[in-house]
């Protein structure tokens, strides 16, 4: 890391342990603009998610969401019907047992969506994390161990001081 | 850890992701080193 000229790290120094030792060609510049201009089609019930009371994005990148994932995941919205879950699957998946509140998608890009998101719920994929502390979503996160996720959740823990 | 200074930490790590424009930056990078 220290041969660059420049090391342009997508992220700020304040999520980052402090290090003494850092090279000086570092230099943090934020996240990446998530409006690439690109036209996805949104999903039916979009509309939606501006009406909702509460809304929780349920996402877990880069792997899948399974649906047995998503089952235990939503089951505590069965008992806020005022909340919106949405639960990103990643993948197509046939999903059973879904909540009246929940909706799914393979994929919403995270630039429309995190402005009408509330909490967003995780396994500490890296763009995810960088893109919901951008919008000022709290998050809870959740990876298995020795994972670069875990690290990113110890960190994150840690930047709240 | 309060709500309050959570919500405070959140802040100040939210200003700090909102100060940075990740393409200027880029740019502004490429031209130092290509002059």
């Amino acid at each position: 890391m220290t041969v660059p000229d420049r090391y342009l790290h997508l992220g700020v120094q304040g999520f980052e342990y402090p290090r003494s030792d850092a090279p000086a060609n570092i230099r943090y510049i934020g996240t990446l603009p998530v409006n690439s201009g690109e036209v996805r089609p949104l999903p039916d019930w979009w509309q939606e998610v501006s009406t909702a009371h509460a809304v929780v994005v349920v996402s877990r990148e880069p792997q899948p969401i399974r649906t047995s994932a998503t089952d235990r995941a939503d089951d505590g919205s069965t008992r806020r019907t005022d909340i919106l879950v949405i639960a990103l699957t990643g993948r197509p998946a046939e999903l059973t047992n879904v909540p009246s509140n929940v909706r799914t998608a393979v994929f919403i890009p995270f630039g429309l969506l995190l402005p009408y998101t509330d909490v967003l719920v995780s396994n500490a994929g890296y763009g995810g994390v960088q893109l919901a502390l951008n919008h000022g979503v709290p998050m809870v996160l959740a990876a298995p161990r020795r994972t670069n996720g875990s690290l990113r959740t110890r960190r994150l823990d840690r930047s709240r001081h | 850890m309060t709500d309050a200074r959570y919500r405070a930490n959140a802040r100040r790590l939210q200003n700090e992701y909102t100060s940075h424009d990740a393409l200027a930056e880029i740019t502004a990078v490429i031209t130092e080193l290509l002059h």
